[in-house]
């Protein structure tokens, strides 16, 4: 199974956390529902062209953060998750993504206000009916 | 957990001209590691030792504990072993082949095999000798991993098979991994075979060794940093190599506190990618003529 | 049965399977020189030592010489030259013991029968061996150069193991002198000591027929173990490159 998991290898955030943060969204936005398999940790390292030291670590971390779960010789699946926690994630991770494109802002030399501005430009420009539940 | 393969201190001298090791390399069940070198660099010889095929002149292998180079030959049937070049073949065929072999190996997987034949394509009634190179290591690696050994020792596997061909094995060899038990030790010079399977790589270069590296550690030392103006002849703490204003470094943290301090500005810092890497492993071993540097280089991990 | 004798019939199948060609070429052979013998006893009275050496050279190499393609002497690397499907041996999970008794049962196989045969058709075809020898001398005659066939035979076999000495060019000169010497001995030994080699044998057979045998005897089963043990000994101390 391909999984929508992009790793960029420029970045300062380590492998191993970009892994866990990715899936964290996946399961916490339902487009990795309860009970999912998971790609075994060889699988998943021949994908992401990573070690399995790499990504045994990121599946340590989904595991004891609850995210995910192993069945002896049955594999990986996504755990049922508490909706508080889910919410937590979901506000984590659109909170980071709106950090990142802020940071990316400011090294282009923008100030505070101006990044405001675009972003209520891009809010206002944003097609009708996609936003809206 | 106990290596599955331990080498230590291994030291060959081959006629008067080439010196392998010393070599210390240890690997765990259920990884894969790469084993890199320039040509000529011991690749093959190093494997041939681990196979007892050649008699080191110092140290010691041993495979699941059990001396290698002993009276007692029982560590043979925990190897798998495909040669680069195969000795022995060319009068039989794929089908009297798999006849002699299959019954030496307890956990001989007839359906891995008969899986590979299929996928590969591979006439098992045809002479070896008849064979095309290509053809002839899809039967080898048919007749080869499905022998289930706990250490697969591979030797530039994929030399002359096709693209298709290439990446059909790097997925069984994922499946054959799944177990998790399982150690693979592979050399190659296919950036594919290092990127997509390898957990570890081993450098040699002219028969020294350069390093055990984990693979991410090893990316994760190098950065290139693109400066906004050119330099001066500044030497750069880390710096390995500059092309005007792009500057490659082995030791980011400190080529990045550096260029702080002297408030030397960059735009962009990336990393490289994994044959970049292994070039400048190697080739900066060529300039500095075998002298051992960086604090990256770990002989044998602990 | 012991598991290693088991084990080397087992590995012995494939060769034995593609050489079927090389024994019909091997029953040619030894028909071919089952009639240059006849003539060469024919011509005994001129001393015809040629007998001498082709009786030898048979004996000790037409086994070696007969390999199909493929099982053939194959450069290994450098400066090794080795018995290809012994290499392959080495790969796969036999002890040396075992790769060594395939060879040797193989090379059994690939002469015993042909040479028996040579000399049984000797004895039934010519009236000249027959008014030499007895049938029970002849029977003696027949063990002293079948066990020869062994002990003489299986050191031409433990070239199969291959070496990695460094062949300098002294060491080259050596053994081929060595052997311009043994021919030489060969072609004048009747000058000597009045009789050939293949004459002396018959001597033995006559005068000591049970003897001579049982000695052959003992020497054939020292021979193998002999060289059994040689070769795994070379086998131990060469490097594969």
């Amino acid at each position: 199974m391909e999984l929508p998991i992009k790793i960029s290898k420029d970045s300062r955030e380590p492998i191993y956390h970009q892994i866990v943060n990715q899936f964290k969204a996946l399961i916490a936005g339902g487009q990795l529902p309860t009970g999912t398999p998971l790609p075994s940790i060889r699988a998943l390292s021949k994908d992401l062209e990573i070690s399995i030291i790499t990504t045994r670590r990121a599946y340590q971390d989904l595991e004891v953060q609850g995210f995910i779960k192993t069945l002896q010789g049955k594999g990986t699946f996504v755990a049922e998750l508490a909706d508080d926690l889910k919410q937590e994630v979901k506000v984590s991770s659109v909170h980071k993504i709106m950090e990142n494109a802020i940071n990316t802002a400011i090294n282009y030399d923008y100030n505070l206000e101006q990044i405001k501005d675009i972003f209520l430009e891009i809010l206002h420009t944003y097609p009708k009916g996609k936003g809206d539940n | 957990m106990e290596p599955l393969l331990y080498i230590s201190n291994l030291e060959k001298h081959i006629m008067d001209d080439f010196h392998l090791g010393p070599i210390n390399l240890h690997l765990e069940p259920g990884t894969i590691t790469a084993l890199i070198g320039n040509n000529g660099s011991g690749k093959s010889t190093l494997l041939k030792t681990i196979m007892n095929l050649v008699k080191p002149d110092h140290g010691n292998i041993k495979i699941d504990n059990k001396f290698v180079h002993g009276e007692n030959e029982s560590w043979k049937p925990l190897v798998a072993y495909q040669p680069q070049t195969i000795i022995g073949w060319n009068a039989f065929t794929g089908e009297i082949l798999k006849r002699l072999i299959a019954p030496l190996y307890p956990n001989w997987d007839e359906r891995l095999f008969q899986k590979m034949i299929e996928l590969f394509d591979v006439p098992l009634h045809k002479k070896f000798s008849k064979l095309s190179q290509g053809v002839q290591q899809k039967l080898n690696l048919a007749l080869t991993v499905p022998r289930n050994a706990p250490l697969l020792i591979l030797d530039e596997p994929t030399s002359f098979m096709d693209i298709p061909s290439k990446k059909l094995l790097i997925d069984l060899l994922v499946d054959w991994m799944e177990p998790g038990n399982r150690s693979i030790l592979i050399a190659s010079h296919q950036i594919d075979d290092i990127k997509k399977l390898s957990d570890y790589l081993f450098v040699l270069h002219n028969g020294k060794m350069l390093g055990h590296f984990e693979k991410e550690e090893l990316t994760s030392t190098y950065a290139r940093f693109w400066l906004n103006d050119s330099l001066s002849d500044t030497s750069i703490p880390g710096e390995v190599s500059r092309e005007d204003r792009m500057i490659i470094s082995d030791n980011p943290a400190e080529t990045e506190a550096f260029l702080e301090a002297m408030s030397i500005k960059w735009s962009n810092r990336s990393s490289l990618e994994l044959d970049d890497i292994i070039t400048i492993l190697l080739n900066n071993k060529k300039k500095m003529g075998g002298i051992q540097h960086g604090s990256h280089v770990n002989s044998g991990r602990p | 049965m012991s598991d290693d004798f088991k084990l080397a019939l087992q590995l012995s199948k494939p060769e034995l399977k593609v050489s079927w060609s090389s024994y019909i070429g091997q029953y040619l052979l030894y028909s071919l020189f089952t009639f240059l013998f006849i003539q060469g006893f024919n011509a005994q009275e001129s001393r015809f030592v040629g007998l001498d050496l082709f009786f030898l050279i048979l004996f000790v190499y037409g086994p070696i010489w007969s390999r199909v393609k493929g099982l053939q002497f194959q450069q290994i690397s450098g400066n090794i030259w080795a018995s290809p499907t012994l290499i392959m041996g080495l790969h796969l999970p036999v002890k040396k013991q075992v790769i060594v008794l395939k060879s040797i049962i193989l090379y059994l196989i690939g002469s015993f029968p042909f040479q028996l045969y040579m000399l049984i058709m000797l004895y039934l075809i010519s009236p000249k061996v027959r008014g030499i020898m007895e049938l029970d001398a002849y029977v003696s005659f027949v063990i002293i150069w079948l066990s020869f066939g062994i002990y003489a035979g299986l050191s031409a076999l433990s070239a199969d193991v291959g070496s990695n000495m460094k062949r300098n060019s002294l060491s080259f000169i050596l053994s081929l002198l060595l052997i311009a010497v043994i021919i030489a001995f060969i072609f004048f030994m009747p000058f000597f000591v009045t009789y050939g080699v293949v004459e002396w044998t018959i001597i033995l057979a006559k005068k000591w027929s049970m003897a001579s045998a049982i000695l052959s005897i003992i020497f054939a089963i020292i021979g193998i173990h002999y060289w059994k043990n040689k070769m795994v000994k070379l086998m131990k101390n060469t490097d594969y490159l």
